[in-house]
């Protein structure tokens, strides 16, 4: 296989949905807040609440309709014990409300984070279990990996910007539904204030479905502030 | 009686103390700076030293601020430190572990082992303080016939966890200090 029709491959495999007419997409607002609690120095427990707000919705090539609606929110709380320098298994519940609905699940996870010499990498594998009112059950496992590029020095320090770009592949399995494998990309900017403080503002796209058609395009300004308690 | 109490006293204080001076935690804020922020005096002890183009650095520690030029020479990074007002402290240069001679390795090896059940060595510089660039760029690295000493970072654990420590050993692989590495919290990298 040559070169052009490797790039082909993968571009086929990436946008390939984005030609099909049925493709559907949503853009909005992701804002979250991060907790981080420290119990000792084995343990830590993480609080996360985000809400989804959307604002265009449609179909590709068709006029989108602009209204602002309130998607959902998640309040997520995950304990975690560290195992290594830096690698983490961690324990999670969320729970979601939309639309009147609550939704439930269950989070397992296990993190590090490669320090190198001018950037971070962090490596997260997670498996979940949701479960909706009159929906079968949803079985996802992700691969997130998350480089972080400090922009003044070696490392991100109190007063300083950094980027931080994660690229997410999750495989989803539900009974009745045919396999699907999402893809996530999400370039931020981020502000590390104090010690306790970090906010970062970006993107968070994420293309539901980039094996089969129809798919649908998700486009968020993604607002994250972390605190430690 | 009175002098007798007063050596143990003694003796406590310096029994407390002791550690503290030989572990203490290690914490530095370091930003990037333009040449244009480095005194002249610093700029010219690099050219003088024949390197044209390092990267600058302030770093801020709990109790001292310095400069730092860092730079690649013949595949081996080197890091020059100098005081606010220009003037040298000292320059590090990353080595391999196999490049010290086979005694000062064992004796730091065995302070490695007497202090960790397990460790791994992360990076080993060599520190010169009275030995000018000019005749390190020059020779072959390492030079080890000059007055030198050692600075290693090992992961090693002590207590319930891995941790980052820093090593600083004589020539002869007398330990000098030991400093433990904070790392900074990475949520934003975890969820």
């Amino acid at each position: 296989m040559s070169i052009r029709q490797y790039i082909g491959l993968l571009a086929g495999l990436l946008f390939g949905t984005t030609l099909c007419a049925q493709n559907s997409f949503q853009s909005g607002i992701l804002p979250a807040i991060n907790l981080n609690r420290s119990i000792n120095e084995l343990y830590a427990l993480n609080l996360k609440v985000e809400t989804r707000e959307q604002f265009r919705a449609g179909f590709v090539h068709t006029d989108p309709i602009r209204m602002h609606e309130h998607l959902l929110t998640d309040f997520t709380l995950i304990g975690s014990r560290k195992v290594g320098l830096s690698e983490k298994i961690n324990l999670g519940y969320l729970l979601r409300l939309r639309q009147g609905e609550r939704i439930h699940r269950i989070i397992q996870q296990f993190s590090f984070i490669s320090r190198l010499r001018n950037f971070n990498l962090g490596h997260r594998l997670v498996s979940d279990q949701t479960f909706a009112p009159e929906e079968p059950a949803v079985f996802r496992l992700r691969y997130r990996m998350s480089m972080e590029f400090p922009l003044d020095g070696e490392k991100a320090d109190p007063g300083e910007f950094y980027v931080k770009v994660n690229n997410e592949l999750i495989q989803t399995w539900q009974r009745g539904n045919a396999p699907l494998t999402e893809y996530r990309f999400g370039p931020f900017l981020g502000y590390f204030m104090s010690n306790t403080h970090k906010v970062e503002v970006g993107l968070d796209y994420r293309n539901q479905s980039i094996l089969i058609a129809p798919t649908r395009h998700s486009y968020w300004l993604s607002l994250n502030w972390f605190f430690n308690l | 009686m009175l002098c007798k109490n007063l050596l143990r006293l003694n003796l406590a204080i310096v029994g407390l103390a002791l550690p503290t001076l030989l572990y203490a935690q290690k914490l530095e804020i370091e930003s990037r700076i333009k040449p244009e922020e480095v005194p002249p005096q610093a700029l010219t002890y690099l050219t003088t030293g024949g390197v044209e183009k390092a990267q600058w650095y302030f770093e801020e520690g709990l109790s001292s601020t310095s400069l730092e030029a860092k730079f690649k020479h013949d595949k081996r990074w080197f890091s020059v430190e100098f005081s606010e007002d220009g003037s040298l402290q000292d320059i590090e240069v990353t080595i391999r572990m196999e490049e010290l001679n086979k005694a000062t390795r064992n004796r730091i090896l065995e302070e490695f082992e007497r202090q960790f059940g397990r460790y791994k060595i992360r990076k080993v510089q060599v520190q010169y303080q009275s030995t000018s660039l000019a005749t390190l760029i020059q020779k072959k690295m390492p030079l080890l016939s000059v007055p030198h000493a050692f600075e290693i970072v090992v992961k090693g654990k002590k207590g319930k966890l891995p941790k980052l420590w820093k090593f600083t050993f004589s020539a002869q692989g007398e330990l000098l200090s030991l400093n433990q590495i904070i790392t900074r919290n990475s949520e934003h990298l975890e969820y």
